[in-house]
């Protein structure tokens, strides 16, 4: 077993002064989080079996959702109002279950460890991962609506006032899924957690009916989970028609801004200070 | 986006043969000490007070029963626990204060973990591991494609680690923990559950890395011929404490002068004789052979009229040289 051309001086020293000569801080940061990204879709490349029954199981909810809820029959009107909110669901499941699922997996097998062992932060690795994950869903959500409007004959408009709140959507989505990343470090009941909340945001995001149809308390309790502020904003400005000012002027969009960056701190902060108590008592489980 | 960044030097990494003026110990432990605090039940010193320096281009043996902190002692090295108090320097850089420069000198492979993600192919745990340590792609690939040939893996590189066999699964590990040609290597139980031949492999090559490539090892290990074979230094930890830190051949001149082996022409149940506790008594050939420490010679001949009572014709007397293994019960028995 040779190993002649590892001890090469002058590759040697190149690899040593590697991390040195190539970029600043900024572009390594940025190369470590889209290595985490590659590594996240090779792995789903890798699972593609279990993707695509993820697609099909995603796709085949929507329609079986609606025809209970209209008692048999698909109810048209209701349809764009809740494909969209539905839209929202993969992103969120995908991020959020196999964030979890994948963190629980890595500590068991010592990969956590090793991803420790490098000079970047675990929480910027993780939005690499979580990059991966979101785009996963969004392409899930893409192939549900495109689907779904095709099958059932109605029509989503796309507007372009309509990429801020879905980016801020998304970054809603992201928030939550740092928090649920970051308690999955300390809480073992860490499932039964997840599958609490998911079941919470599905019921009361608008996926089965509108928000404004519940109940006052429980429009005020959906409207501090993940999506719900996401979603109505989203519904005024595609399917109402609403400019980004009106929705400024009514209090959807500040709100939604400030629960978007509310969770993303909330979730940042807990994904570090949990990380943290795991390097004090010991990763491993 | 870097971990705690103060004194960090990242644009300027040192090369080992560069620091070795300045800095001279691959690592150097100071008073290190561990409390694991669950918050149930008594809190746990897993490790208590311990220095250990050892410098560049040694393999060390960090060796001790199960549960005696070897394995707290590899992940507080290279920060993967915090230690309760004191602190750990890998080629100068403190461990806590200049993390990114000094995990960027540290490669582990650690006990009981897959450490590479079995989804992947070889090549791709290498490329990943090494863009993980800021590498980027086009020194990455070079240094992999030569790992990987000198394992033998390169004709299976496309294929997913999770259908290798356990060696070829080590040697990954291996293989991504040395990616970025880090000058310390940490080894948590290397061979564990390998078959003969994959540990005679992976045996020749930390001895390669270390004797060829002046790399620094610590290796934990339960296989003391193992040890004994590859370590330039040994260190004995039992309940968190350092009983011991020499060069091999020291450790094991001072208890040269100890052991003695007696065979007789027959055989011995030790159980008709209580007075070798403390010795062991093997079978071979229809002979018997005791092995023990014997201080001194009227301990000697007090033993051997002991003998001459049961009968047995005596075969031979003779000084042997301690192996670790004994070395190692020893120290433990004394404790």
């Amino acid at each position: 077993m040779a190993m002649t051309t590892i001890s090469n001086s002058r590759q040697k020293r190149s690899v040593e002064q590697g991390a040195g000569k190539h970029g600043s801080q900024v572009v390594l940061a940025i190369r470590a989080v889209l290595n985490e990204t590659q590594k996240s879709l090779w792995q789903l490349w890798g699972h593609r079996s279990i993707v695509l029954t993820e697609f099909i199981t995603m796709a085949a909810v929507y329609p079986l959702l609606q025809l209970i809820i209209g008692n048999g029959t698909i109810e048209r009107a209701l349809v764009p109002p809740t494909l969209l909110a539905f839209l929202t669901y993969p992103i969120l499941f995908v991020a959020t279950n196999k964030l979890v699922g994948d963190l629980l997996e890595e500590i068991h097998s010592g990969t956590f460890e090793q991803m420790h062992l490098s000079p970047f932060s675990p929480a910027w690795l993780l939005v690499g991962r979580l990059t991966a994950l979101v785009l996963e869903g969004l392409l899930i959500s893409v192939v549900v609506a495109v689907g779904m409007t095709a099958a059932l004959g109605v029509s989503i408009p796309l507007q372009a006032g309509g990429l801020l709140p879905g980016v801020l959507t998304l970054i809603d989505i992201l928030g939550f899924a740092l928090l649920i990343g970051g308690l999955a470090l300390r809480l073992h009941q860490i499932g039964s957690i997840l599958h609490v909340f998911s079941g919470l945001i599905f019921a009361l995001n608008g996926t089965l009916i509108p928000v404004g149809l519940y109940p006052g308390w429980v429009q005020i309790v959906a409207r501090f989970l993940p999506t719900t502020l996401g979603i109505e904003a989203l519904r005024q400005v595609v399917l109402e028609g609403q400019s980004l000012g009106a929705l400024w002027t009514d209090g959807t969009l500040p709100w939604l801004v400030a629960h978007a960056a509310g969770l993303s701190v909330i979730g940042w902060v807990v994904f570090l200070t949990s990380d943290r108590r795991a390097m004090r008592r010991g990763i491993a489980r | 986006m870097f971990q705690t960044t103060k004194g960090d030097r990242l644009a300027t990494a040192q090369q080992p043969n560069q620091t070795s003026d300045t800095r001279p110990f691959a690592f150097e432990l100071r008073e290190l000490s561990k409390v694991y605090d669950w918050g149930k039940g008594t809190p746990v010193r897993a490790v208590e007070d311990l220095s250990l320096s050892v410098p560049s281009g040694q393999v060390v043996g960090l060796l001790g029963p199960n549960g005696a902190g070897k394995t707290t002692t590899i992940k507080m090295m290279c920060g993967l626990v915090a230690p309760t108090s004191g602190r750990a320097h890998l080629n100068g850089y403190d461990v806590a204060r200049e993390r990114p420069m000094a995990v960027r000198q540290v490669g582990a492979v650690l006990e009981g973990a897959r450490n590479v993600y079995w989804s992947l192919s070889a090549w791709q745990n290498l490329l990943y591991f090494g863009r993980l340590k800021g590498l980027p792609r086009k020194l990455i690939a070079p240094r992999a494609e030569s790992l990987l040939r000198s394992l033998d893996l390169w004709e299976r590189r496309h294929q997913a680690v999770g259908g290798f066999s356990r060696g070829m699964q080590q040697k990954v590990a291996i293989a991504a923990a040395l990616i970025a040609d880090p000058p310390i290597l940490l080894l948590d139980e290397p061979t564990l559950g390998l078959d003969v031949q994959t540990a005679r492999t992976v045996k020749h090559w930390i001895a390669q890395l270390a004797h060829e490539q002046g790399k620094t090892i610590v290796l934990t290990t339960h296989q003391l011929a193992l040890a004994q074979e590859l370590c330039d230094r040994i260190a004995i930890i039992h309940q968190g404490h350092l009983l011991t830190d020499l060069p091999v051949r020291a450790l094991l001149d001072r208890f040269r002068r100890d052991l003695y082996e007696i065979r007789l022409g027959g055989p011995l149940a030790p159980s008709a004789a209580p007075w070798l506790d403390g010795f062991s008594v093997t079978q071979e050939d229809g002979e018997s052979l005791i092995r023990g420490p014997i201080p001194d010679q009227a301990r000697l001949y007090d033993l051997l009229d002991q003998v001459r009572a049961l009968d047995l014709p005596l075969v031979s007397v003779e000084r042997v040289e301690p192996s670790l293994e004994d070395v190692f019960f020893q120290l433990l028995g004394e404790v």
